[in-house]
């Protein structure tokens, strides 16, 4: 008895070291944005204070270029993200449906293109963009995150369908629905949780995505984290204030996000991970 | 369309729009990367055929070779930090506590934080003025003032962020593998007396074998190509201390405007990537192939 009381107290002491090793770094960025600028320097740091909303209008009047880039932030992870969906789900359907042998080899070739190190292909791409007069656009961004989450999404909508009965289907079409009304009526309804799956891990990947947007964004595509990664770079002592509010408007909506649809993403992660 | 056999048109047809993209975006441009690591190519002036001489010189610079160097130290330092703990995590939450769903999303919560961000939050916590880990360390007598000046305290802060980040892939997918161990096999052991080491051992381990051996293959994969976290926090400084392969590639192609020379690290990488992740593709290939129909 006594040995499983201390496993107890043991495994809590674990378990709230594990939760403030996670929640500290993100707490003081969140906590600091609503700070006082001069109470962000109190040392020993303060864990309690007055909120106030002043670093808000700050960053507002100082940063206009921040809001820019989190406009652009929300079309190119919009966009993306209901073009990753759609194809994906086309794409997976051929792959789960028919099988012969073009079909699987093409399923094949596109989870392998999970593994390519995307900063691989900036190389080739910069001269190519830069002569199509696209380098700066949103269209790139859409087309390089497209890119490389389609694999991913396509692995886990694959998961999904197969886990579908064909017969669902068979039986709609013998009852005289057509092969895309069978898809529509019958398996599209049972897969949306694939889908939530694939846009949760979709949305936070182009929401976040820094490598692609520094290198091929200058001013007109720019996205948050360049802007944030900007004001990290030329910071002086009185912006922290703006760049921890400009970090918690970034990280907030992401992680209520991740929060509300938790399950679907432990999902979608071992879906696109495991089964195959 | 016309030389395909009737049933085959409609999912060519499904599977074009992904093909397209990904040989406009991956494959084609892939291709030229090749030709251009033999090539003199600055950009903004027409390119030259040299042969290997792109090769020859990275493989003769010390900070090339510095980089794979690096490379290996921060793939392998990384992926063991974020294994145990994984792990780790996922042992303990499979313990389960009252409010799980709520411990389980504070402590995945680095997931969603963006790679800036997570700079952001720990340059906060080790700001010499104000941060609370400064303050912790003060205790100690250790100061955070050099802490990115050195170069080997400014690798391990990499990996620590990117562990922080990072850890919550293992963790998640450890722990739903744990917890679809059916019950009765743990049952059985604990009939048969086994004690906390050996379930762990003998049963929990071998359980959760495939995800175990997936998340190191893709976390292996992914931390190799690093390049966000360590660009932001420390542009590959001090004393190149933190140049590994991408930050290397980085350099050449887009400050030095050399992209034969960035293309040729980029071909070598592309190497590397793919021998490690050789015996993960071939289980793929054969699990694909293998697909008929039901």
């Amino acid at each position: 008895m006594k040995i499983k009381r201390l496993e107890d107290i043991v495994s809590w002491i674990l378990l709230l070291l594990l939760t403030l090793w996670s929640m500290v770094p993100i707490y003081f960025v969140v906590s600091s944005a609503f700070k006082m600028p001069k109470e962000i320097f109190n040392y020993p740091p303060k864990l309690l204070f007055i909120p106030t909303l002043e670093n808000f209008v700050t960053l507002y009047y100082d940063w206009p270029k921040f809001f820019y880039a989190l406009q652009n932030s929300v079309i190119i992870t919009f966009t993306s993200t209901v073009i990753i969906i759609s194809i994906s789900t086309l794409a997976a359907y051929a792959f789960s449906r028919f099988r012969f042998k073009i079909i699987n080899f093409t399923a094949f070739v596109l989870i392998a293109v999970r593994m390519f190190p995307p900063i691989v292909i900036t190389v080739p791409l910069y001269p190519i963009f830069s002569q199509l007069h696209l380098l700066d656009t949103h269209v790139i961004l859409i087309l390089l995150y497209v890119s490389f989450y389609v694999s991913l999404s396509t692995w886990v909508m694959m998961s999904f369908i197969d886990e579908i009965p064909i017969d669902l289907e068979e039986a709609a079409m013998v009852d005289g629905a057509t092969r895309l009304q069978a898809f529509i009526k019958v398996t599209l309804p049972l897969i949306t949780p694939g889908m939530v799956s694939i846009a949760i891990l979709a949305t936070v990947f182009c929401w976040n995505e820094f490598t692609f947007a520094y290198i091929f964004s200058v001013t007109r595509a720019v996205t948050a984290p360049i802007t944030l990664s900007e004001m990290l770079g030329g910071l002086y002592g009185a912006e922290w204030g703006s760049l921890f509010t400009a970090s918690t408007i970034q990280l907030v909506p992401m992680l209520v996000f991740v929060w509300a649809v938790q399950k679907y993403l432990i999902r979608g992660l071992t879906m696109g991970a495991i089964k195959g | 369309m016309v030389l395909l056999k009737k049933e085959e048109r409609l999912p060519i047809l499904l599977v074009t729009p992904v093909v397209l993209i990904l040989t406009g975006v991956l494959f084609l441009p892939s291709i030229w990367s090749i030709f251009l690591s033999f090539e003199h190519y600055t950009f903004g002036y027409p390119p030259e055929f040299v042969g290997i001489s792109n090769y020859i010189e990275i493989l003769a610079d010390t900070k090339f070779l510095s980089a794979i160097f690096l490379n290996f130290a921060f793939v392998i330092l990384d992926v063991m930090l974020e294994f145990l703990l994984g792990l780790g995590t996922a042992l303990l939450l499979s313990r389960r506590f009252p409010l799980q769903k709520i411990w389980v999303a504070l402590i995945i919560a680095p997931f969603a934080v963006s790679p800036v961000v997570s700079i952001v939050a720990w340059k906060n916590l080790i700001s010499p003025q104000f941060g609370l880990i400064t303050y912790l360390l003060s205790f100690l007598n250790i100061s955070t003032e050099k802490l990115l000046m050195d170069p080997v305290t400014a690798f391990i802060i990499c990996i620590i962020i990117n562990v922080w980040r990072e850890f919550p892939f293992t963790a998640m997918i450890l722990y739903a593998a744990i917890t679809t161990i059916p019950p009765d096999r743990i049952e059985a052991a604990l009939i048969d007396g086994a004690s906390k080491f050996q379930r762990f051992r003998y049963i929990t381990i071998p359980s959760i074998w495939t995800s175990i051996v997936v998340a190191l293959t893709f976390r292996t994969i992914f931390a190799f190509r690093t390049f966000d976290v360590i660009w932001i926090l420390t542009q590959g400084g001090p004393l190149g201390g933190t140049t590994i392969l991408s930050v290397y590639l980085y350099l050449q192609s887009f400050k030095f405007l050399r992209l034969g020379v960035g293309a040729s690290v980029g071909v070598i990488m592309l190497l590397l990537t793919f021998l490690i992740s050789a015996p993960y593709l071939r289980t793929l290939y054969k699990q694909i192939m293998a697909r008929g129909y039901k």
